[in-house]
């Protein structure tokens, strides 16, 4: 049973290390994102005036909300045109002779690199955000509850982004999907601020839909944490990524059929 | 001589024409990838669009702008986006296409290098984000000027083109810049989309000279609102600028320009 999966666990050391070598690829971008974060740290700073609290966070609470959601939802790339890009062009069958499951694979291959990918995405802006609005205290002891939190949210991240990259076999286009995607995380998802920033109504609904718990949640988390709040977040968290991968595996599965009538 | 050069411009000209034709011909042959994209797009605009609707019903006035400024500048730059990708969107990939040798093809046939090379990309998302920037100058422009909206739409794309051809031909200078150019392109979106008032002091130095960005939708609509002619002629200046040194950093490059024997299929 452990060697089963111990392959899985090999491939995603592998492509961890492998990130190593596109460094400038992610220090790249890690310069995007910390530019973004420094348009927010101009804008927010307006917002707050002489404001102590918005939303309940501090200036630098708030600004280090948005370094953690930036981090996560752009360390992963674009998920969804590639496996869009591999089912769309028939290269996904190659992978069906070989012994794994391909989305696992996929996990496994995208969660070594989109580790690396959050270490340096988040250290490159959190700089930013030091220099600009300086710390926020953290308890030591949180960290790994946060950990915890933040490959849950990776791993939900990954799994409606298999589900859409494999819709891609009936849709025809992944990237604008993708596109699209993305936004949701944007808004409902808390990215661009806390889900207070909504009305009563879509404020209530994006709190339990897994948009929210790929950014808002874990990034909450970061910067005030409550055991209640990681409880509720790995309960609800685990309930959403049993669905996704479900979902993801029946959808494969019909997919692979389809496939194989129309001769990969 | 006036003949000559008005038949070389018509003669550009029809190629355009002829590549915005293929272009989209090739792209309706994939119906309904092609509504999906366009469609998504749009959708994707407006969902950015309600975000910041929200934003501002929580904030209604940030440092004097209110939502439908936001709204505007996110329309001016939409359409200058929009109308570069169908007539331009090679300015993207101009790193991509000098480093790999793909310049080879440009320069051998009897077409102005630059404008043949910007000309031959279409990117059909641009469909999206034209029709949203349309529908969005509709509804929260109708107290400004058309021919304004029209001008600033134009210098937009002027900018949009002659920034992306600056940061592209980077690639002439230090080789390998594709991850560079591709950072200061989604730097160029990201910046342009919000008022200068919310920089600080060095921030607003930077986007005002080096990077010009806040002339692409912001400054534009500091015009619109209190209408300047000095502002329109700096706007207009500053574009026809960015548009000489684009054109002088490209040719000079182009000097340095070295082929590779990469054999590839042009799409």
């Amino acid at each position: 049973m452990i060697n089963k999966y111990a392959k899985y666990f090999w491939i995603a050391e592998i492509n961890f290390r492998n990130s190593f070598a596109y460094i400038f690829d992610v220090i790249s971008s890690s310069i995007f994102i910390a530019l973004i974060i420094f348009i927010f740290i101009n804008l927010w700073s307006i917002v707050y005036g002489g404001r102590e609290l918005v939303f309940g966070l501090t200036l630098p609470m708030m600004i280090w909300y948005l370094v953690f959601t930036e981090a996560m939802v752009t360390s992963s790339g674009k998920l969804i045109t590639e496996i869009g890009a591999e089912v769309k062009s028939g290269e996904v069958a190659n992978y069906l002779n070989k012994p794994y499951n391909y989305v696992v694979y996929k996990y496994a291959k995208s969660i070594g690199s989109t580790i690396f990918s959050f270490i340096l995405i988040f250290a490159i802006s959190a700089i930013v955000a030091l220099l600009l609005v300086g710390p926020i205290e953290i308890n030591l002891i949180h960290i790994p509850f946060m950990i915890i939190a933040t490959l849950l949210g990776l791993t939900l991240y990954f799994a409606m982004s298999a589900f859409l990259g494999i819709l891609a076999f009936w849709i025809e286009d992944s990237q604008a999907i993708e596109f699209v995607y993305s936004k949701l995380l944007f808004t409902i998802g808390g990215m661009l601020a806390p889900l207070a920033i909504w009305p009563p109504v879509i404020e209530q609904i994006s709190l339990f839909l897994p948009f929210s718990l790929v950014a808002f949640y874990p990034a909450k988390l970061f910067v005030k944490f409550s055991f209640d709040s990681f409880i509720w977040v790995i309960g609800f968290g685990v309930i959403w990524g049993i669905v996704l991968f479900l979902a993801t595996a029946l959808l494969f599965r019909f997919m692979s059929k389809k496939l194989s009538i129309n001769g990969g | 001589m006036v003949d000559d050069s008005m038949g070389i411009i018509k003669d550009h000209l029809a190629v355009s024409a002829e590549y915005l034709k293929i272009n989209v011909k090739t792209f309706v042959e994939y119906r309904i990838s092609f509504v999906l994209q366009v469609v998504f797009i749009f959708l994707n605009n407006v969902i950015w669009l309600i975000f910041w609707f929200f934003f501002f019903v929580n904030f209604p006035v940030v440092n004097g702008y209110v939502f439908t400024d936001m709204a505007m500048i996110y329309g001016i730059v939409a359409m200058a986006y929009g109308l570069s990708g169908i007539f331009s969107n090679n300015r993207k990939d101009l790193a991509e296409i000098i480093n790999k040798g793909k310049l080879d093809y440009y320069l051998t046939l009897p077409k102005n290098v630059l404008f043949h090379l910007g000309t031959s990309g279409l990117s059909i998302f641009s469909i999206g984000d034209l029709i949203f920037g349309i529908i969005v100058l509709i509804i929260f422009g109708g107290s400004y000027p058309l021919w304004l909206i029209i001008l600033f739409i134009i210098t937009g794309v002027i900018l949009l083109n002659g920034i992306g051809i600056i940061v592209g031909s980077i690639a002439f200078y230090i080789g390998n810049s594709e991850r560079l150019s591709h950072t200061l392109h989604l730097s160029t979106i990201a910046l342009s989309i919000y008022p200068i008032g919310i920089f600080g002091d060095y921030a607003k130095l930077i986007l005002l000279t080096i990077f010009p960005v806040a002339f692409i939708g912001s400054i534009p609509l500091e015009v619109l609102k209190s209408f300047s002619l000095e502002g329109v002629l700096l706007i207009i200046g500053v574009a026809l600028v960015v548009l000489a040194i684009a054109v002088i950093v490209f040719y000079y490059g182009l000097r340095r320009y070295e082929s590779g024997n990469l054999i590839y299929v042009r799409n």
